[in-house]
C-alpha cells in the first residue's frame, strides 16, 4: 500500500492475455513458417532424390542393356571366334611342315613310298597337285603364298608298302601322333606287274584340329 | 589508431548496472521527459540515460494516436541508450484528481470500503466510473477518523491513455501520480536526518502543486492556482512589456541582487531592475506564500505540531534567481531548489547526455523512474 497504482486490475489482465495471445499468435507462426519451410526443403529433397533415384535406374538400365548387349556380343564374338577358328582350321588348318613331321615319326624304318597327295576340306576335295616324288617331302612352288600351301582337314595318301603288315603299322604309327586324329585305309590292292609284290594302298588321314588350336 | 571507447562503452551499457529500471515518462505542457536509473555495481542508483523531446505540436495532439507518439517514443528509446520498454508513468495532472479524504474505519469493515463511502459523500459522481487507489496518511488501530490521500481519474481516460503507450509499443508497468514520483525523488536526494516533513513547491506553466511528504508518507498534495505563464503575464501587465521581453529581464536580473546569488546569466544583473521586480512580483507571490501557510498549518496538525522543516521548489519558477529567498524570509523556513535533480545520479556510466537534462523538469520523471529501485527504510 506504499505506491499508487491506477492501472485497473481487468486491464492488467486483458494486456497479459493479449501477451499470450501474441506470443503463442508468434510461436504459431514461426512454427508454421518452420514446418512450411522444413516442408519445402523436404519436399526439395525428396524430389532431388526422385530425381537422382531415377538417374540412377536409367543409368542401371543403360548398364543393363549395355551388359546385355555386351554379353551378346561377347557370345557374337564367341561364336564368331569360334567360327574364326574354324575358318582359320578351314583355311590353314594345319600346315604341311607341322603335320609332315607327325607323317616322318609315323614312317620310322617303315618300308614305305607315297605316290600322291591330295587335301580334302569340308568335305570337298581340293585338288593338290604338287606332284611329291618320294616319301613326304612337299615342293614349293616359287611365288606361292604360304597359305595356299595349307592343308585341309583331310589328306589322302596313295603310295605303295611291300605288305599288308608294314601299311598295318605305319597306319598304327599314324594313330599314336597327337595331330592325327584318325587314320582310314581306304583301299589297297596288290601289285604284280612288276617284278617287286607291292602293296597299293589309298589312305585318309583326319587332322586333329583339337591339337592344333588348343 | 583504434579507440575502445565504443566498445568499453557498448560493454558498459550491458554489465554495469546491476539491475536496470523502468523508464520515466513524464507528459509535461510542453515536452515529454524520459529518465531511466539503474543500480550500479555498489547498489548505488545511477542515471542511465535521460532525454526530452520537446512537442512540436500541442499535447493533446501528441497524445491523440499512437500513430503520432510511438515514432516519437521508439526513437528517443532507440538513440538515447534506453533499455527495455518498460515504463513507469503518470497521467497528465490535468486529468488526475488528488484528494485527502477523511473517514473512519470500524474493526469489522474493510478500509477500502469505509474510504469509497466516504469518497461517495465527498463526490457527487458515480465511482465505478472512476479508478481509485489510495494511500493511508493516517491510519489508527481504533475506530478514530483515518486519512488517506485518494487518486481518482476517469476510467475511460486511464484505459485510453494505457492503449496509447501500449500501442506505441511500450509496457506500462504501473500508472502512478506525480506527487508519488516526486516523494521517491526526494527521498533518494535528502539524508535520512532532513527526511522529516517537507514540502515541495513544484512549479509549472499553469499550475503549480504543493506535496507534503513526512517521512515515508505522502500527506498532502494540493493544486494551486499559480504558474510561471500567469505569473510572467501578470508581471508584464505591470511591465506594460511583452511577455518575453518580461521573461528576459526576470531570468537576467532575478528578484535579488547579490554577491552570493550572482549567476552567470544574472552577471549583468542591475539591483534597482532587481528590487523593481520584486516589488511588482511581491503581490502575486503573496498568494502563493498564503496557501504556502496554510497548508504548513495543515502539516503541522497531521504531525503533532511538528512543523515543516524544508522547502524543496521544482519546476521553472525555481530558476528565477531571487525566489528562493524571498520565500525563505518570508517562510522562515529553508529553501532548496533541485535545479538540477539528475545531477546527483549522474556518473562516468550514464549514457552520454547533453547538459539540458539537467533541468528542474527532469523531476517528475526522474521519480517515476526510480520505482522498484527504491527501498524505504
Amino acid at each position: 500500500m506504499d505506491e499508487i497504482d491506477l492501472i485497473p486490475e481487468n486491464y492488467r489482465i486483458r494486456v497479459w492475455k493479449l501477451r499470450i495471445l501474441k506470443f503463442f499468435t508468434l510461436v504459431f507462426c514461426v512454427s508454421a513458417i518452420t514446418s512450411g519451410a522444413a516442408y519445402g526443403a523436404l519436399e526439395y529433397v525428396k524430389r532431388e532424390t526422385k530425381f537422382e533415384v531415377s538417374k540412377l535406374f536409367e543409368v542401371k538400365e543403360a548398364a543393363a542393356r549395355q551388359r546385355d548387349t555386351l554379353q551378346i556380343l561377347r557370345k557374337e564374338k564367341k561364336e564368331l571366334d569360334y567360327q574364326w577358328a574354324l575358318l582359320g582350321g578351314l583355311r590353314s588348318a594345319v600346315a604341311a611342315e607341322d603335320l609332315f613331321p607327325a607323317i616322318d615319326n609315323a614312317i620310322q624304318n617303315i618300308d614305305i613310298w607315297f605316290t600322291g597327295v591330295r587335301f580334302q576340306r569340308a568335305e570337298v576335295e581340293v585338288p593338290e597337285n604338287k606332284e611329291v616324288n618320294r616319301g613326304y617331302f612337299v615342293i614349293v612352288t616359287p611365288g606361292e603364298e604360304k597359305e595356299s600351301w595349307a592343308i585341309g582337314t583331310k589328306m589322302l595318301i596313295t603310295g605303295e608298302v611291300p605288305n599288308h603288315s608294314t601299311l598295318s603299322s605305319f597306319v598304327k604309327n599314324l594313330l599314336d601322333q597327337p595331330e592325327i586324329l584318325d587314320a582310314n585305309v581306304l583301299e589297297t590292292s596288290t601289285n604284280n606287274n612288276d617284278d617287286v609284290h607291292s602293296v597299293r594302298f589309298n589312305l585318309s588321314i583326319a587332322i586333329n584340329l583339337d591339337e592344333k588350336f588348343s | 589508431m583504434i579507440t575502445l571507447k565504443p566498445i568499453t562503452r557498448h560493454f558498459q551499457k550491458y554489465v554495469s548496472f546491476l539491475e536496470i529500471g523502468s523508464i520515466g515518462i513524464d507528459f509535461t505542457e510542453d515536452k515529454i521527459n524520459l529518465v531511466q536509473f539503474g543500480k550500479s555495481q555498489d547498489g548505488e542508483i545511477a542515471l542511465k540515460s535521460a532525454f526530452c523531446i520537446p512537442y512540436t505540436s500541442t499535447r493533446e495532439e501528441i497524445l491523440s494516436s499512437p500513430k503520432t507518439l510511438r515514432p516519437i517514443l521508439q526513437k528517443a528509446i532507440k538513440e538515447n541508450g534506453f533499455t527495455g520498454k518498460s515504463v513507469v508513468t503518470s497521467m497528465p495532472s490535468s486529468d488526475v484528481r488528488i484528494l485527502s479524504i477523511n473517514y473512519t474505519s470500524p474493526k469489522s469493515k474493510v478500509d477500502s470500503e469505509s474510504l469509497l463511502k466516504a469518497l461517495s459523500d465527498r463526490i457527487d459522481e458515480n465511482l465505478s466510473e472512476y479508478v481509485i487507489d489510495y494511500l493511508p496518511v493516517r491510519t489508527s488501530d481504533t475506530d478514530e477518523e483515518k486519512l488517506a490521500l485518494v487518486a481518482l481519474v476517469k476510467k475511460e481516460l486511464v484505459i485510453t491513455y494505457l492503449e496509447l503507450l501500449r500501442l506505441s509499443g511500450l509496457t506500462v508497468e504501473a500508472l502512478e501520480i506525480r506527487p508519488a514520483a516526486v516523494k521517491r525523488l526526494i527521498y533518494s536526494l535528502v539524508e535520512p536526518d532532513d527526511y522529516r516533513n517537507l514540502l515541495v513547491i513544484n512549479f509549472g506553466s499553469n499550475k503549480s502543486y504543493l506535496t507534503i511528504i513526512s517521512g515515508r508518507r505522502l500527506l498532502l498534495d494540493q493544486e494551486l492556482n499559480f504558474g510561471a505563464d500567469s505569473f510572467i503575464k501578470k508581471m508584464s501587465s505591470v511591465l506594460e512589456m511583452s511577455n518575453e521581453s518580461t521573461i528576459d529581464l526576470i531570468l537576467k536580473h532575478g528578484f535579488e541582487f547579490g554577491e552570493s546569488n550572482q549567476l552567470p546569466e544574472t552577471s549583468y544583473a542591475d539591483e534597482n531592475v532587481a528590487k523593481t521586480l520584486l516589488d511588482i512580483a511581491k503581490p502575486i507571490l503573496s498568494e502563493l506564500i498564503e496557501e504556502i501557510n496554510r497548508v504548513l498549518i495543515f502539516a503541522a496538525s497531521e504531525n503533532q505540531g511538528k512543523s515543516i522543516s524544508k522547502i524543496f521548489l521544482l519546476g521553472s519558477v525555481s530558476n528565477w534567481n531571487g525566489i528562493d529567498s524571498y520565500l525563505e524570509n518570508k517562510l522562515k523556513i529553508n529553501v532548496e531548489i533541485l535545479n538540477s535533480p539528475l545531477k546527483s545520479f549522474s556518473n562516468s556510466i550514464s549514457e552520454s547526455n547533453g547538459d539540458y537534462i539537467y533541468t528542474p523538469h527532469m523531476a517528475v520523471a526522474a521519480g517515476l523512474a526510480m520505482r522498484g529501485l527504491i527501498t524505504y527504510g
